[in-house]
Protein backbone atom coordinates (compact mmCIF):
# COMPACT_ATOMS: atom_id res chain seq x y z
CA UNK A 1 0.00 0.00 0.00
CA UNK A 2 1.52 3.29 -1.06
CA UNK A 3 0.02 6.45 0.37
CA UNK A 4 1.34 9.75 -0.83
CA UNK A 5 2.58 12.17 1.78
CA UNK A 6 2.48 15.20 -0.43
CA UNK A 7 -0.48 15.09 -2.76
CA UNK A 8 -2.38 18.27 -2.12
CA UNK A 9 -2.86 21.59 -3.80
CA UNK A 10 -1.59 23.61 -0.85
CA UNK A 11 -1.26 26.80 -2.86
CA UNK A 12 -5.03 27.38 -3.12
CA UNK A 13 -6.49 29.72 -0.52
CA UNK A 14 -8.65 28.63 2.41
CA UNK A 15 -12.31 29.55 1.77
CA UNK A 16 -13.30 32.57 3.87
CA UNK A 17 -14.86 32.11 7.33
CA UNK A 18 -17.89 34.43 7.09
CA UNK A 19 -20.95 34.76 9.36
CA UNK A 20 -23.16 33.16 6.69
CA UNK A 21 -20.70 30.32 6.30
CA UNK A 22 -20.79 29.80 10.10
CA UNK A 23 -24.59 29.69 10.14
CA UNK A 24 -24.76 27.14 7.32
CA UNK A 25 -21.69 25.09 8.19
CA UNK A 26 -22.00 25.06 11.99
CA UNK A 27 -25.37 26.39 13.18
CA UNK A 28 -27.51 24.40 10.77
CA UNK A 29 -25.88 21.03 11.60
CA UNK A 30 -26.43 21.70 15.33
CA UNK A 31 -30.06 22.56 14.66
CA UNK A 32 -30.60 19.48 12.50
CA UNK A 33 -28.90 16.99 14.81
CA UNK A 34 -30.09 18.22 18.21
CA UNK A 35 -33.47 19.62 17.13
CA UNK A 36 -34.29 16.56 15.04
CA UNK A 37 -33.26 14.13 17.75
CA UNK A 38 -35.37 15.87 20.41
CA UNK A 39 -38.33 15.94 18.03
CA UNK A 40 -38.14 12.35 16.86
CA UNK A 41 -37.36 10.69 20.19
CA UNK A 42 -40.99 11.26 21.18
CA UNK A 43 -42.32 9.70 17.97
CA UNK A 44 -43.57 6.10 17.95
CA UNK A 45 -42.80 3.67 15.17
CA UNK A 46 -39.90 2.38 13.17
CA UNK A 47 -37.98 3.65 10.12
CA UNK A 48 -36.08 0.97 8.16
CA UNK A 49 -35.95 -1.07 11.35
CA UNK A 50 -34.62 1.73 13.57
CA UNK A 51 -36.33 4.00 16.12
CA UNK A 52 -37.20 7.33 14.38
CA UNK A 53 -34.68 9.37 16.40
CA UNK A 54 -31.84 6.99 15.54
CA UNK A 55 -32.89 6.87 11.88
CA UNK A 56 -32.85 10.69 11.85
CA UNK A 57 -29.25 10.73 13.09
CA UNK A 58 -28.31 8.28 10.36
CA UNK A 59 -29.88 10.69 7.85
CA UNK A 60 -27.86 13.52 9.41
CA UNK A 61 -24.69 11.67 8.44
CA UNK A 62 -25.55 12.75 4.88
CA UNK A 63 -27.24 16.09 5.68
CA UNK A 64 -24.33 17.45 7.76
CA UNK A 65 -21.72 17.04 4.97
CA UNK A 66 -24.18 18.74 2.60
CA UNK A 67 -24.35 21.72 5.00
CA UNK A 68 -20.55 21.89 5.18
CA UNK A 69 -20.19 21.57 1.41
CA UNK A 70 -22.59 24.50 0.92
CA UNK A 71 -20.66 26.50 3.55
CA UNK A 72 -17.39 25.70 1.74
CA UNK A 73 -18.92 26.92 -1.52
CA UNK A 74 -20.19 30.11 0.18
CA UNK A 75 -16.70 30.71 1.58
CA UNK A 76 -15.14 30.24 -1.85
CA UNK A 77 -17.59 32.63 -3.47
CA UNK A 78 -16.66 35.22 -0.84
CA UNK A 79 -12.91 34.56 -1.25
CA UNK A 80 -13.17 34.97 -5.06
CA UNK B 1 -7.62 -20.18 12.05
CA UNK B 2 -8.49 -16.95 13.84
CA UNK B 3 -5.00 -16.95 15.34
CA UNK B 4 -3.47 -16.99 11.84
CA UNK B 5 -5.61 -14.14 10.46
CA UNK B 6 -5.00 -12.14 13.65
CA UNK B 7 -1.25 -12.65 13.20
CA UNK B 8 -1.40 -11.48 9.58
CA UNK B 9 -3.11 -8.24 10.66
CA UNK B 10 -0.53 -7.57 13.37
CA UNK B 11 2.35 -8.35 10.98
CA UNK B 12 0.86 -5.97 8.38
CA UNK B 13 0.64 -3.19 10.97
CA UNK B 14 4.32 -3.68 11.88
CA UNK B 15 5.27 -3.61 8.19
CA UNK B 16 3.38 -0.31 7.81
CA UNK B 17 5.17 1.19 10.80
CA UNK B 18 8.51 0.20 9.23
CA UNK B 19 7.40 1.75 5.94
CA UNK B 20 6.45 4.91 7.84
CA UNK B 21 10.04 5.10 9.09
CA UNK B 22 11.31 4.88 5.52
CA UNK B 23 9.05 7.81 4.63
CA UNK B 24 10.12 9.97 7.58
CA UNK B 25 11.70 13.36 7.03
CA UNK B 26 14.55 15.08 8.81
CA UNK B 27 14.32 13.13 12.07
CA UNK B 28 14.11 16.19 14.32
CA UNK B 29 11.48 16.79 17.03
CA UNK B 30 9.08 18.55 14.64
CA UNK B 31 9.18 15.61 12.27
CA UNK B 32 8.77 13.12 15.14
CA UNK B 33 5.74 14.85 16.73
CA UNK B 34 3.93 16.48 13.76
CA UNK B 35 5.60 15.00 10.64
CA UNK B 36 7.01 18.47 9.82
CA UNK B 37 3.48 19.49 8.79
CA UNK B 38 3.93 17.60 5.53
CA UNK B 39 1.31 14.82 5.56
CA UNK B 40 -1.06 14.58 2.60
CA UNK B 41 -4.87 14.72 2.72
CA UNK B 42 -5.49 10.96 2.91
CA UNK B 43 -3.16 10.33 5.85
CA UNK B 44 -4.44 13.38 7.76
CA UNK B 45 -7.99 12.18 7.12
CA UNK B 46 -7.37 8.74 8.60
CA UNK B 47 -5.29 10.10 11.45
CA UNK B 48 -7.93 12.68 12.41
CA UNK B 49 -10.93 10.42 12.06
CA UNK B 50 -9.31 7.62 14.07
CA UNK B 51 -11.50 8.20 17.08
CA UNK B 52 -14.72 7.62 15.10
CA UNK B 53 -13.88 3.94 14.88
CA UNK B 54 -11.65 3.59 17.91
CA UNK B 55 -11.94 0.52 20.07
CA UNK B 56 -13.73 2.76 22.58
CA UNK B 57 -16.44 3.74 20.12
CA UNK B 58 -16.84 0.27 18.60
CA UNK B 59 -17.13 -1.50 21.97
CA UNK B 60 -18.67 1.47 23.80
CA UNK B 61 -21.40 2.15 21.24
CA UNK B 62 -22.49 -1.49 21.08
CA UNK B 63 -22.50 -1.71 24.87
CA UNK B 64 -24.44 1.54 25.26
CA UNK B 65 -27.11 0.56 22.73
CA UNK B 66 -27.38 -2.87 24.34
CA UNK B 67 -27.85 -1.36 27.81
CA UNK B 68 -29.68 1.91 27.13
CA UNK B 69 -31.11 1.82 23.59
CA UNK B 70 -31.90 4.89 21.46
CA UNK B 71 -31.06 7.58 24.06
CA UNK B 72 -27.47 6.38 24.21
CA UNK B 73 -27.24 6.17 20.42
CA UNK B 74 -28.46 9.77 20.21
CA UNK B 75 -25.81 11.11 22.55
CA UNK B 76 -22.98 9.05 21.10
CA UNK B 77 -23.64 9.63 17.40
CA UNK B 78 -24.72 13.22 18.04
CA UNK B 79 -21.46 14.37 19.57
CA UNK B 80 -19.23 12.63 17.04
CA UNK B 81 -21.34 13.90 14.15
CA UNK B 82 -21.29 17.50 15.41
CA UNK B 83 -17.56 17.46 16.08
CA UNK B 84 -17.03 17.58 12.30
CA UNK B 85 -18.73 20.97 11.72
CA UNK B 86 -16.84 22.28 14.77
CA UNK B 87 -13.61 21.02 13.25
CA UNK B 88 -14.66 22.44 9.88
CA UNK B 89 -14.54 25.91 11.46
CA UNK B 90 -11.86 25.53 14.14
CA UNK B 91 -9.27 23.13 12.70
CA UNK B 92 -8.05 25.32 9.79
CA UNK B 93 -7.83 28.33 12.12
CA UNK B 94 -5.80 26.21 14.56
CA UNK B 95 -3.55 25.13 11.69
CA UNK B 96 -2.96 28.75 10.66
CA UNK B 97 -2.24 29.84 14.24
CA UNK B 98 0.07 26.86 14.76
CA UNK B 99 1.99 27.58 11.55
CA UNK B 100 2.28 31.29 12.43
CA UNK B 101 3.61 30.58 15.93
CA UNK B 102 5.68 27.48 15.08
CA UNK B 103 3.63 25.40 17.54
CA UNK B 104 3.91 21.65 17.89
CA UNK B 105 1.61 21.16 20.89
CA UNK B 106 -1.56 22.67 22.31
CA UNK B 107 0.43 24.30 25.12
CA UNK B 108 2.80 25.90 22.56
CA UNK B 109 -0.16 27.96 21.29
CA UNK B 110 -0.80 29.33 24.78
CA UNK B 111 2.87 30.14 25.34
CA UNK B 112 3.11 31.91 21.98
CA UNK B 113 -0.08 33.95 22.32
CA UNK B 114 -0.12 34.79 26.03
CA UNK B 115 3.64 34.77 26.69
CA UNK B 116 3.16 33.07 30.07
CA UNK B 117 5.19 30.10 31.35
CA UNK B 118 2.68 29.52 34.15
CA UNK B 119 -0.23 29.24 31.70
CA UNK B 120 1.80 26.96 29.42
CA UNK B 121 2.51 24.60 32.33
CA UNK B 122 -1.09 24.68 33.59
CA UNK B 123 -2.44 23.89 30.11
CA UNK B 124 0.08 21.07 29.66
CA UNK B 125 -0.62 19.65 33.13
CA UNK B 126 -4.39 19.82 32.56
CA UNK B 127 -4.05 17.98 29.25
CA UNK B 128 -1.76 15.29 30.66
CA UNK B 129 -3.93 14.74 33.76
CA UNK B 130 -7.11 14.22 31.77
CA UNK B 131 -5.38 12.14 29.09
CA UNK B 132 -4.12 9.65 31.69
CA UNK B 133 -7.27 7.47 31.80
CA UNK B 134 -7.35 7.22 28.00
CA UNK B 135 -4.36 4.88 27.84
CA UNK B 136 -5.91 2.51 30.34
CA UNK B 137 -9.18 2.63 28.39
CA UNK B 138 -7.42 1.39 25.25
CA UNK B 139 -5.79 -1.49 27.12
CA UNK B 140 -9.11 -2.41 28.77
CA UNK B 141 -10.68 -2.58 25.30
CA UNK B 142 -7.81 -4.67 23.98
CA UNK B 143 -8.12 -7.16 26.85
CA UNK B 144 -11.88 -7.31 26.39
CA UNK B 145 -11.55 -8.15 22.68
CA UNK B 146 -8.92 -10.82 23.25
CA UNK B 147 -10.91 -12.41 26.08
CA UNK B 148 -13.79 -13.04 23.70
CA UNK B 149 -11.55 -15.24 21.51
CA UNK B 150 -10.84 -17.49 24.55
CA UNK B 151 -7.09 -17.63 24.01
CA UNK B 152 -5.06 -18.61 27.05
CA UNK B 153 -3.30 -15.30 27.50
CA UNK B 154 -3.37 -13.35 30.76
CA UNK B 155 -4.44 -9.67 30.78
CA UNK B 156 -0.95 -8.71 32.00
CA UNK B 157 0.68 -10.42 29.00
CA UNK B 158 -1.75 -8.79 26.58
CA UNK B 159 -1.30 -5.33 28.04
CA UNK B 160 2.48 -5.80 28.10
CA UNK B 161 2.58 -6.91 24.46
CA UNK B 162 0.33 -3.98 23.47
CA UNK B 163 2.52 -1.51 25.33
CA UNK B 164 5.67 -2.92 23.72
CA UNK B 165 4.20 -2.76 20.24
CA UNK B 166 2.94 0.80 20.67
CA UNK B 167 6.30 1.94 21.98
CA UNK B 168 7.99 0.23 19.02
CA UNK B 169 5.75 2.02 16.50
CA UNK B 170 6.29 5.40 18.11
CA UNK B 171 10.06 4.95 18.45
CA UNK B 172 10.30 3.83 14.83
CA UNK B 173 8.52 6.66 13.09
CA UNK B 174 6.87 9.08 15.53
CA UNK B 175 3.46 10.32 14.39
CA UNK B 176 3.91 8.84 10.92
CA UNK B 177 3.51 5.33 12.39
CA UNK B 178 -0.08 5.78 13.66
CA UNK B 179 -0.86 7.76 10.48
CA UNK B 180 0.06 4.87 8.17
CA UNK B 181 -1.27 2.12 10.44
CA UNK B 182 -4.58 3.95 10.88
CA UNK B 183 -5.33 3.39 7.16
CA UNK B 184 -5.12 -0.38 7.68
CA UNK B 185 -7.00 -0.16 10.97
CA UNK B 186 -9.92 1.76 9.48
CA UNK B 187 -10.23 -0.46 6.41
CA UNK B 188 -10.33 -3.54 8.67
CA UNK B 189 -12.76 -2.09 11.17
CA UNK B 190 -15.17 -0.85 8.52
CA UNK B 191 -15.12 -4.30 6.85
CA UNK B 192 -15.58 -5.98 10.24
CA UNK B 193 -18.50 -3.78 11.24
CA UNK B 194 -20.29 -4.18 7.90
CA UNK B 195 -19.75 -7.96 7.91
CA UNK B 196 -20.82 -8.36 11.54
CA UNK B 197 -23.84 -6.07 11.17
CA UNK B 198 -25.02 -7.75 7.96
CA UNK B 199 -24.61 -11.21 9.46
CA UNK B 200 -26.49 -10.09 12.58
CA UNK B 201 -29.36 -8.72 10.50
CA UNK B 202 -29.61 -11.90 8.41
CA UNK B 203 -29.42 -14.09 11.51
CA UNK B 204 -32.21 -12.13 13.18
CA UNK B 205 -34.42 -12.81 10.19
CA UNK B 206 -35.49 -10.37 7.51
CA UNK B 207 -37.83 -8.58 7.13
CA UNK B 208 -39.19 -8.69 10.69
CA UNK B 209 -35.82 -8.04 12.29
CA UNK B 210 -36.99 -5.20 14.44
CA UNK B 211 -40.44 -4.63 15.77
CA UNK B 212 -41.76 -1.13 16.27
CA UNK B 213 -42.05 -0.22 19.92
CA UNK B 214 -43.71 2.87 21.41
CA UNK B 215 -41.32 5.77 22.06
CA UNK B 216 -40.14 5.88 25.65
CA UNK B 217 -41.26 8.80 27.81
CA UNK B 218 -38.13 10.95 28.15
CA UNK B 219 -38.04 13.46 31.03
CA UNK B 220 -36.93 17.01 30.13
CA UNK B 221 -34.03 16.69 32.57
CA UNK B 222 -32.62 13.75 30.61
CA UNK B 223 -33.01 15.67 27.36
CA UNK B 224 -31.07 18.58 28.85
CA UNK B 225 -28.29 16.26 29.95
CA UNK B 226 -28.05 14.65 26.50
CA UNK B 227 -28.02 18.02 24.71
CA UNK B 228 -25.47 19.59 27.07
CA UNK B 229 -23.23 16.52 26.80
CA UNK B 230 -23.43 16.57 22.99
CA UNK B 231 -22.45 20.25 22.98
CA UNK B 232 -19.62 19.69 25.44
CA UNK B 233 -18.11 16.69 23.70
CA UNK B 234 -18.54 17.87 20.11
CA UNK B 235 -16.34 20.84 20.95
CA UNK B 236 -14.05 18.85 23.25
CA UNK B 237 -13.25 16.25 20.59
CA UNK B 238 -11.74 18.95 18.35
CA UNK B 239 -9.45 20.53 20.94
CA UNK B 240 -7.86 17.52 22.59
CA UNK B 241 -4.03 17.68 22.48
CA UNK B 242 -3.83 14.77 20.05
CA UNK B 243 -6.48 16.28 17.72
CA UNK B 244 -4.55 19.57 17.67
CA UNK B 245 -1.27 17.75 16.96
CA UNK B 246 -2.93 15.84 14.10
CA UNK B 247 -4.09 19.17 12.59
CA UNK B 248 -0.47 20.37 12.73
CA UNK B 249 0.67 17.38 10.65
CA UNK B 250 -1.30 18.65 7.63
CA UNK B 251 0.28 20.45 4.72
CA UNK B 252 -2.44 23.11 4.37
CA UNK B 253 -5.40 24.64 6.19
CA UNK B 254 -7.50 24.15 3.08
CA UNK B 255 -6.88 20.40 3.17
CA UNK B 256 -7.85 20.28 6.85
CA UNK B 257 -11.19 22.00 6.19
CA UNK B 258 -11.96 19.95 3.07
CA UNK B 259 -11.35 16.69 4.95
CA UNK B 260 -13.91 17.66 7.59
CA UNK B 261 -16.69 17.78 4.96
CA UNK B 262 -16.31 14.09 4.14
CA UNK B 263 -15.93 12.81 7.69
CA UNK B 264 -19.62 12.41 8.65
CA UNK B 265 -20.10 10.09 5.65
CA UNK B 266 -17.57 7.84 7.29
CA UNK B 267 -20.05 7.29 10.13
CA UNK B 268 -22.40 5.37 7.87
CA UNK B 269 -21.15 2.15 9.47
CA UNK B 270 -22.92 2.99 12.73
CA UNK B 271 -26.22 1.39 11.58
CA UNK B 272 -24.33 -1.91 11.36
CA UNK B 273 -22.93 -1.46 14.87
CA UNK B 274 -26.47 -0.77 16.05
CA UNK B 275 -27.67 -3.99 14.41
CA UNK B 276 -24.97 -6.02 16.17
CA UNK B 277 -26.02 -4.66 19.58
CA UNK B 278 -29.70 -5.28 18.83
CA UNK B 279 -28.91 -8.80 17.66
CA UNK B 280 -27.17 -9.64 20.95
CA UNK B 281 -30.05 -8.16 22.94
CA UNK B 282 -32.90 -9.74 21.00
CA UNK B 283 -31.21 -13.15 20.87
CA UNK B 284 -30.75 -12.99 24.65
CA UNK B 285 -27.07 -14.00 24.34
CA UNK B 286 -25.26 -14.31 27.68
CA UNK B 287 -23.00 -11.26 28.05
CA UNK B 288 -20.33 -11.89 30.67
CA UNK B 289 -19.12 -8.27 30.75
CA UNK B 290 -20.74 -5.11 29.37
CA UNK B 291 -17.78 -4.40 27.06
CA UNK B 292 -18.18 -7.82 25.38
CA UNK B 293 -21.35 -7.03 23.37
CA UNK B 294 -19.62 -6.24 20.07
CA UNK B 295 -17.27 -9.23 20.11
CA UNK B 296 -20.09 -11.55 21.24
CA UNK B 297 -22.06 -10.46 18.18
CA UNK B 298 -19.01 -11.02 15.98
CA UNK B 299 -18.06 -14.43 17.38
CA UNK B 300 -21.67 -15.63 17.11
CA UNK B 301 -22.17 -14.58 13.50
CA UNK B 302 -18.81 -14.64 11.69
CA UNK B 303 -16.48 -17.56 10.75
CA UNK B 304 -13.24 -18.04 12.77
CA UNK B 305 -10.91 -16.47 10.16
CA UNK B 306 -13.08 -13.33 10.12
CA UNK B 307 -13.09 -13.25 13.93
CA UNK B 308 -9.29 -13.10 13.84
CA UNK B 309 -9.37 -10.18 11.41
CA UNK B 310 -11.94 -8.32 13.51
CA UNK B 311 -9.89 -8.90 16.66
CA UNK B 312 -6.74 -7.77 14.84
CA UNK B 313 -8.52 -4.64 13.59
CA UNK B 314 -9.77 -3.88 17.11
CA UNK B 315 -6.31 -4.49 18.60
CA UNK B 316 -4.48 -2.15 16.24
CA UNK B 317 -7.31 0.35 16.64
CA UNK B 318 -6.59 0.47 20.37
CA UNK B 319 -2.87 0.79 19.76
CA UNK B 320 -3.21 3.50 17.10
CA UNK B 321 -5.28 5.66 19.46
CA UNK B 322 -2.81 4.88 22.22
CA UNK B 323 0.12 5.94 20.02
CA UNK B 324 -1.65 9.23 19.27
CA UNK B 325 -2.19 9.87 22.98
CA UNK B 326 1.44 8.98 23.72
CA UNK B 327 2.66 11.39 21.05
CA UNK B 328 0.50 14.12 22.60
CA UNK B 329 1.61 13.49 26.19
CA UNK B 330 5.33 13.08 25.41
CA UNK B 331 6.02 16.60 24.09
CA UNK B 332 3.60 18.20 26.59
CA UNK B 333 5.98 16.97 29.29
CA UNK B 334 9.37 17.11 27.55
CA UNK B 335 8.75 20.37 25.68
CA UNK B 336 6.23 22.35 27.72
CA UNK B 337 6.60 21.22 31.32
CA UNK B 338 10.37 20.60 31.26
CA UNK B 339 11.45 23.76 29.54
CA UNK B 340 14.74 24.31 27.74
CA UNK B 341 15.58 20.79 26.51
CA UNK B 342 17.46 20.52 23.22
CA UNK B 343 15.73 19.15 20.11
CA UNK B 344 17.19 15.71 20.78
CA UNK B 345 16.40 16.06 24.49
CA UNK B 346 12.75 16.68 23.68
CA UNK B 347 12.55 13.54 21.55
CA UNK B 348 14.38 11.32 24.04
CA UNK B 349 12.51 12.86 26.99
CA UNK B 350 9.19 12.25 25.23
CA UNK B 351 10.10 8.61 24.63
CA UNK B 352 10.91 8.14 28.33
CA UNK B 353 7.57 9.74 29.28
CA UNK B 354 5.76 7.56 26.73
CA UNK B 355 7.44 4.42 28.10
CA UNK B 356 6.42 5.23 31.67
CA UNK B 357 2.88 6.17 30.58
CA UNK B 358 2.46 2.90 28.67
CA UNK B 359 3.69 0.84 31.61
CA UNK B 360 1.37 2.57 34.09
CA UNK B 361 -1.63 2.31 31.74
CA UNK B 362 -0.97 -1.36 31.01
CA UNK B 363 -0.57 -2.15 34.70
CA UNK B 364 -3.80 -0.30 35.51
CA UNK B 365 -5.77 -2.12 32.83
CA UNK B 366 -4.40 -5.54 33.71
CA UNK B 367 -5.69 -5.10 37.24
CA UNK B 368 -8.99 -3.45 36.52
CA UNK B 369 -12.06 -3.96 34.37
CA UNK B 370 -14.39 -1.03 33.86
CA UNK B 371 -16.98 0.32 31.49
CA UNK B 372 -15.31 2.76 29.16
CA UNK B 373 -18.13 5.28 29.14
CA UNK B 374 -17.35 6.43 32.69
CA UNK B 375 -13.73 7.28 31.89
CA UNK B 376 -14.79 8.89 28.63
CA UNK B 377 -17.02 11.34 30.53
CA UNK B 378 -14.29 12.44 32.95
CA UNK B 379 -11.89 12.93 30.04
CA UNK B 380 -14.09 15.54 28.36
CA UNK B 381 -14.86 17.40 31.60
CA UNK B 382 -11.25 18.54 31.79
CA UNK B 383 -10.41 18.81 28.09
CA UNK B 384 -13.20 21.28 27.41
CA UNK B 385 -11.80 23.78 29.94
CA UNK B 386 -9.06 24.67 27.45
CA UNK B 387 -11.71 26.10 25.09
CA UNK B 388 -12.06 29.72 26.35
CA UNK B 389 -8.29 30.37 26.28
CA UNK B 390 -7.97 28.72 22.89
CA UNK B 391 -10.81 30.81 21.48
CA UNK B 392 -9.11 33.98 22.80
CA UNK B 393 -5.87 32.95 21.06
CA UNK B 394 -7.64 32.05 17.80
CA UNK B 395 -9.41 35.41 17.71
CA UNK B 396 -6.17 37.25 18.56
CA UNK B 397 -7.73 38.94 21.58
CA UNK B 398 -5.61 40.26 24.43
CA UNK B 399 -6.63 38.83 27.81
CA UNK B 400 -4.48 38.50 30.93
CA UNK B 401 -2.89 35.00 31.10
CA UNK B 402 -3.67 34.98 34.82
CA UNK B 403 -7.39 35.22 34.02
CA UNK B 404 -7.12 32.33 31.53
CA UNK B 405 -5.28 30.27 34.18
CA UNK B 406 -7.85 31.15 36.86
CA UNK B 407 -10.73 30.25 34.52
CA UNK B 408 -9.14 26.93 33.61
CA UNK B 409 -8.47 25.91 37.21
CA UNK B 410 -11.94 27.04 38.38
CA UNK B 411 -13.63 25.21 35.49
CA UNK B 412 -11.72 22.01 36.21
CA UNK B 413 -12.42 22.17 39.93
CA UNK B 414 -16.12 22.83 39.51
CA UNK B 415 -16.68 20.23 36.78
CA UNK B 416 -14.82 17.42 38.52
CA UNK B 417 -16.27 18.38 41.93
CA UNK B 418 -19.84 18.28 40.63
CA UNK B 419 -19.16 15.01 38.82
CA UNK B 420 -17.79 13.26 41.90
CA UNK B 421 -20.59 14.65 44.07
CA UNK B 422 -23.11 13.34 41.53
CA UNK B 423 -24.66 16.80 41.08
CA UNK B 424 -26.10 18.08 37.81
CA UNK B 425 -27.62 21.55 38.22
CA UNK B 426 -30.84 21.54 36.17
CA UNK B 427 -29.73 18.34 34.45
CA UNK B 428 -26.82 20.12 32.71
CA UNK B 429 -23.56 18.20 32.26
CA UNK B 430 -21.06 19.27 35.00
CA UNK B 431 -18.41 19.93 32.36
CA UNK B 432 -20.60 22.55 30.72
CA UNK B 433 -21.29 24.19 34.12
CA UNK B 434 -17.52 24.37 34.69
CA UNK B 435 -17.03 25.74 31.19
CA UNK B 436 -19.66 28.43 31.87
CA UNK B 437 -17.84 29.64 34.98
CA UNK B 438 -14.49 29.43 33.18
CA UNK B 439 -15.80 31.49 30.23
CA UNK B 440 -17.36 34.02 32.63
CA UNK B 441 -14.01 34.63 34.37
CA UNK B 442 -12.28 35.09 31.00
CA UNK B 443 -15.05 37.40 29.72
CA UNK B 444 -14.95 39.60 32.85
CA UNK B 445 -11.15 39.90 32.54
CA UNK B 446 -11.45 40.79 28.84
CA UNK B 447 -14.10 43.46 29.54
CA UNK B 448 -12.05 44.87 32.42
CA UNK B 449 -8.97 45.08 30.21
CA UNK B 450 -10.83 46.81 27.36
CA UNK B 451 -12.42 49.34 29.77
CA UNK B 452 -8.95 50.08 31.26
CA UNK B 453 -7.51 50.53 27.75
CA UNK B 454 -10.11 53.21 27.04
Amino acid sequence: MRVSDTSDNAREALPATTPLMLVVGLGLPYGLVIGGFLLFEHVDGVVFGFPPAVAWLFACMVLVPVCMAVAWWLGRVRAD
Amino acid sequence: MEFLSFGVVIAASIALAVYARVRRGSGNARDFFVASGQLGGLLVFFLTIGETYSIGSVLGFSTGVYLHGAAFAGWFMGYILLSYPVGFVLAPLLWQLGRRTGSMTLADIFRAHFGSRLLEIVVAANAVAFLLPLGQTQFTGLISVMRSLHWHVTPAMLAGAGAGMTFGWVALAGVRAPAYVSVLKDVLLVLAIVAGGSAALLATGLPAAYVATPAAVVPARQDLFVVSTIMLQSLGLCITPQAVAFVFTARSARMVRRNQILMPLYMLMFPFLYMIAQFVRKRGLAVSSANDVFMLGVTTTLPPWMQGIVAGGCAISALVILAGVCLAIGPLVSRNMLHGLSDRGQRVGAQVVIGVYLLLSAAGAAGLGSIMVTLNNLYYLGMIQIAPGLLVALCGWRVSPLAITAGLVAGDGLAVGLYWAGLMPGGVNPGLVGLGVNALIVAVAALHRSSCAR
